[in-house]
């Protein structure tokens, strides 16, 4: 509560701050805005849903800012455009950063950082329905870790057809991370830190002639897994019952990987009537791993347990795609088009590990066909359908030691597609599509061998301000050597109204999947029968209101709501109101109160109320 | 109202004038004076257009450095007939009125370079025009994009995706689900994954559709010496629902068994048991990633064990 009472204190002296200080005009060419304030929390329940969920703290910190430049006259200006955007900073679990500067025609500079927590402490089954020795205790990984994404691209008009483009980028997740492993079986719990890291860089140059285009890129990746896994102490395992136990484990599996991909792509526009696009890309990747582990302790049996073994696996891929795209123009309203793609893979793995040594062999090849026709049947009416085909061959060996298996699978797949637009005079805006495949040897048996896909949607604007939109989603997918069905309806509604003071929305969707097989599992002699029934059925309502009562007031609410039936139920409940007033010409002081209610049956339920005090400046 | 009309055709008729008289020399001067005659009546226009990257253009310094002549017959095509009719739509090419493939080809004029597959994108063959997203008059963003009718509760997420959500409601629903990918958090937008001007791509088995969630997930898309077939084959869809799910880690099924038996139905017999009277050693409730730990694919291990 004391950086609760800092941050009121800071919004306050903020609020209080002569207005006239900045000066505002539509004509500046520095106009921004910038919101700080403080937050206060409490969360009653499941601490760890909570952060898993929302990971918010309480205190000040930066909501939201936001600076545009732009020179009154860019004749001779260096710069036409710069825009930089902050949000999160201060301490929320999600911190944006942008900066982009451009001058049209010339040059166009974006810089990116995302930072992003991430916290995940949960169980499947209560405790008391936990089972060691049937692995039924649940999901024992506990990640608290943090992901980064920086990059940087710049594109230079080196000339007024060519241009050529830089990208940066680095990737990064590292934290702590927990796992639970089946050790002599017995369940022990491991630390496994995470620390990755992902550097690439694109090239590419884009020149345009009259009537045809070339683009030529080049990318490389550079990727490094820090994956060790290592046991925190000697530990008995979860099960006391049995003699396993560990007094030492260590397992690193560390490895990195560098790839190099490469593509080009023609555009062109022979004659008025024609036009094609035919591209290539080849990706070529490179990796090495090494691992060693080390235990030591007691067998399941009483017996003493000390093993040790390490070795090196290298694996090399190459990925090829090449690609064809037609399309000619019959009439001005009549156009076909047609495509064909072919897509390969072949990969091959190696390892020694201790005594043993194996490899393992992936060879894919896809080759697509595909046709079709557009039609502008009036400036109302379109309609798209086209006919697609498809076949693969999958082939994948493996060997470790004596054991070695082999995989052939040759799917086809055969479908068509529908499309169509009606545009009404009267404002309605409506579709309706259809897309049906059928699948011959499909590579598992959750795969489909029939899909149909059905989908409609209604939009209608009025100009009072209040707009409709409705949407509906038929998915229907089997496999009709398994049994195996999983079918998904979803519908959404939505209402809007907005006007200058009146802004309202209200929303309501329903998303219904299916998916079950009577699955007889072959174990050896022993055969068992699992009913899989699994049905979900979520329903998601939200709704929001904005409403400036005077120049100087406003409120507003936002709720959002859903509850699922699948295995578990959940409940989610989170609305939030608002005040604003303004104070003087440039500020704004905002007063917020949040309230989530989660519950998850049997497992976890948090109720959280958020205070958030916020002052808003505008220049 | 006939007086308003009245001056329309004054302003029109001087308009005209002006159009008659101006020398037609420098492509940049006469899109300067063009600027000046639109401006005339469509100064709304130009007020929301703000100093976007089209009006950024129309300066004959910009012209020179870029060797394009910009100005509104750009778009709107000859706009002689229209001054000279004192306005009204049918003397010019108005983009509300037009079929959206003549719309799209004035855009792509100038614009197919940085989208070469439009036309051949999904939302092209659904009927979109450029001008269904993007407006060239738009002035408060990079892309040009139009403003969104959307629930409140969204402004402060990027502009791409409030667009995104005004037709596609469904994963809009979906990521309103506790299991999600952080879009509503502004970590991610729709462009992160989706290429809106991309050709569609019916492939269905293309064996490397976890191409586009590896940008990201990295350390779980290999390769490996050992790889999951249905990972490498279906891609990350045949276990994870990628939008929103109620289940962790975005499953297809809460309980991990269900989702591993759905396609695994022979397993060794010691999972089972050797006893035919005593209980299976598994069930429904089995974290089958307890012992399966590495289950994306492993570099040690057939069976995923390390």
């Amino acid at each position: 509560m004391t950086r609760f009472a800092a941050g009121v204190l800071l919004a306050t002296l903020l609020a209080a701050a002569p207005a006239a200080r900045a000066q505002p005009g539509a004509t500046s060419p520095l106009r921004g805005s910038a919101s700080v304030g403080t937050r206060s929390l409490e969360v009653d329940g499941t601490d760890a849903k909570f952060r898993e969920d929302l990971n918010l703290d309480a205190g000040p910190r930066l909501f939201d800012l936001r600076l545009r430049y732009e020179p009154e006259d860019t004749a001779g200006a260096a710069v036409d455009r710069l825009e930089l955007d902050a949000q999160g900073f201060g301490g929320e679990p999600f911190e944006n950063l942008r900066f982009a500067v451009r001058n049209f025609g010339r040059y166009r500079v974006a810089l990116n950082r995302h930072r992003s927590k991430f916290f995940y402490d949960d169980t499947i089954l209560p405790a008391a329905l936990a089972s060691v020795s049937g692995s039924t205790g649940g999901d024992f990984h506990r990640f608290d870790f943090e992901r980064t994404r920086t990059t940087a691209d710049v594109e230079i008009d080196v000339a007024p057809a060519t241009q050529l483009s830089l990208g940066l980028e680095r990737q990064t997740r590292t934290g702590a991370n927990t796992t639970t492993l089946t050790v002599e079986r017995d369940e022990f719990d491991f630390d496994r830190p995470l620390d990755e890291s992902l550097d690439g860089l694109t090239f590419g140059v884009r020149h345009a002639w009259r009537r045809a285009t070339l683009i030529v890129s080049e990318e490389l990746r550079d990727f490094r897994n820090t994956s060790e896994l290592v046991l925190p102490g000697a530990s008995p395992g979860r099960s006391l019952a049995d003699a396993a136990a560990l007094s030492f484990f260590t397992r690193d599996q560390s490895y990195d990987y560098a790839s190099r991909g490469h593509g080009l792509r023609v555009l062109a526009s022979p004659t008025a009537r024609v036009d094609l696009t035919a591209a290539w890309r080849r990706e070529d990747l490179e990796l090495d791993a090494y691992a060693s582990e080390q235990a030591l302790g007691t067998t399941f049996g009483g017996a003493p347990l000390a093993t040790a073994a390490e070795g090196p696996a290298t694996v090399d891929r190459d990925v090829e795609t090449a690609e064809l795209d037609v399309g000619f123009a019959v009439t001005e309203r009549v156009r076909l088009f047609g495509a064909a793609r072919r897509q390969t893979l072949e990969q091959r793995g190696d390892l020694v590990y201790g005594a043993d040594s194996g490899t393992g062999a992936w060879s894919l090849a896809t080759d697509g066909l595909e046709a079709g026709v557009e039609v502008a049947l009036g400036s109302a009416l379109t309609v798209a359908a086209g006919w697609s085909t498809e076949s693969r061959d999958a082939d994948y060996d493996w060997a470790l030691t004596a054991t070695a298996a082999q995989r052939r699978s040759d799917t086809d797949r055969n479908g068509y597609f529908a499309r169509l637009e009606l545009a009404t005079e009267s404002g309605w805006r409506l579709t309706a599509g259809i897309e049906d495949n059928d699948i011959a040897a499909p590579y598992t048996l959750a795969s489909p061998t029939d899909s149909r896909r059905y989908s409609a949607t209604a939009r209608r604007r009025w100009e009072n301000g209040l707009s409709f939109n409705a949407s509906y989603r038929n998915t229907d997918v089997a496999n009709d050597e398994s049994a195996w069905i999983a079918d998904t309806e979803h519908a959404d509604l939505r209402l809007s109204y907005r006007r200058e003071r009146l802004q309202a929305s209200a929303g309501y969707s329903r998303i219904d999947l299916a998916r079950s097989v009577d699955q007889r599992v072959a174990a050896g002699t022993r055969v068992l029968d699992f009913v899989i029934d699994y049905a979900t059925g979520a329903m998601l309502r939200d709704a929001s209101a904005r409403w400036q009562l005077s120049p100087r007031y406003a409120v507003g609410g936002e709720l959002r709501s859903y509850d699922t039936h699948g295995s578990v139920r959940v409940a989610h409940d989170d609305w939030r109101g608002y005040g604003e007033i303004a104070l003087g010409e440039n500020y704004a002081l905002a007063l917020a109160y949040r309230d989530i209610d989660y519950v998850e049956d049997a497992f976890d339920a948090y109720n959280a109320q958020v205070l958030e005090v916020v002052v808003r400046l505008d220049w | 109202m006939s007086h308003d009309v009245g001056c329309y055709r004054v302003c029109a008729m001087l308009a005209l004038v002006f159009w008659t008289l101006a020398p037609a020399h420098a492509g940049a001067q006469a899109a300067a004076l063009t600027e000046r005659l639109c401006n005339a009546c469509h100064l709304d226009k130009f007020e929301a257009s703000g100093r976007n990257a089209h009006v950024a253009l129309f300066s004959p310094e910009s012209q020179q450095r870029t060797g394009h002549t910009i100005g509104c017959t750009n778009c709107h095509g000859d706009v002689s007939r229209h001054i000279g009719a004192g306005g009204g739509r049918g003397t010019v090419f108005a983009f509300r009125t037009e079929p959206v493939a003549e719309r799209n080809d004035v855009c792509l004029g100038c614009h197919r370079a940085s989208h070469p597959t439009f036309d051949r994108s999904p939302h092209a063959r659904a009927g979109l025009a450029c001008t269904s997203c993007h407006s060239q008059h738009a002035g408060g963003s990079t892309a040009l994009l139009r403003a969104p009718e959307i629930p409140q509760d969204l402004a402060a997420l990027g502009a791409s995706m409030r667009l995104c959500f005004d037709c596609h409601a469904a994963p809009f629903a979906e990521l309103a689900l506790n299991e999600h990918h952080r879009l509503r958090e502004g970590v991610l937008e729709c462009t992160s994954c989706h290429d809106p001007h991309a050709p569609a791509t019916r492939s269905l088995l293309g064996g490397f559709k976890q191409q586009q969630c590896a940008s990201c997930h990295t350390d779980k898309s290999g390769p490996f010496v050992f790889e999951h077939g249905a990972s490498r084959t279906e891609g990350c869809t045949a276990c994870h629902t990628p939008h929103g799910s109620p289940n962790r880690h975005l499953l297809a099924h809460q309980r991990v068994a269900e989702l591993c038996l759905t396609c695994h139905a022979a397993v060794p017999q010691f999972h089972a048991g050797f006893n035919a009277a005593a209980p299976p050693r598994f069930g429904l409730d089995t974290q089958c990633t307890s012992c399966h730990s590495a289950i994306h694919g492993s570099n040690f291990h057939p069976f995923f064990l390390r």
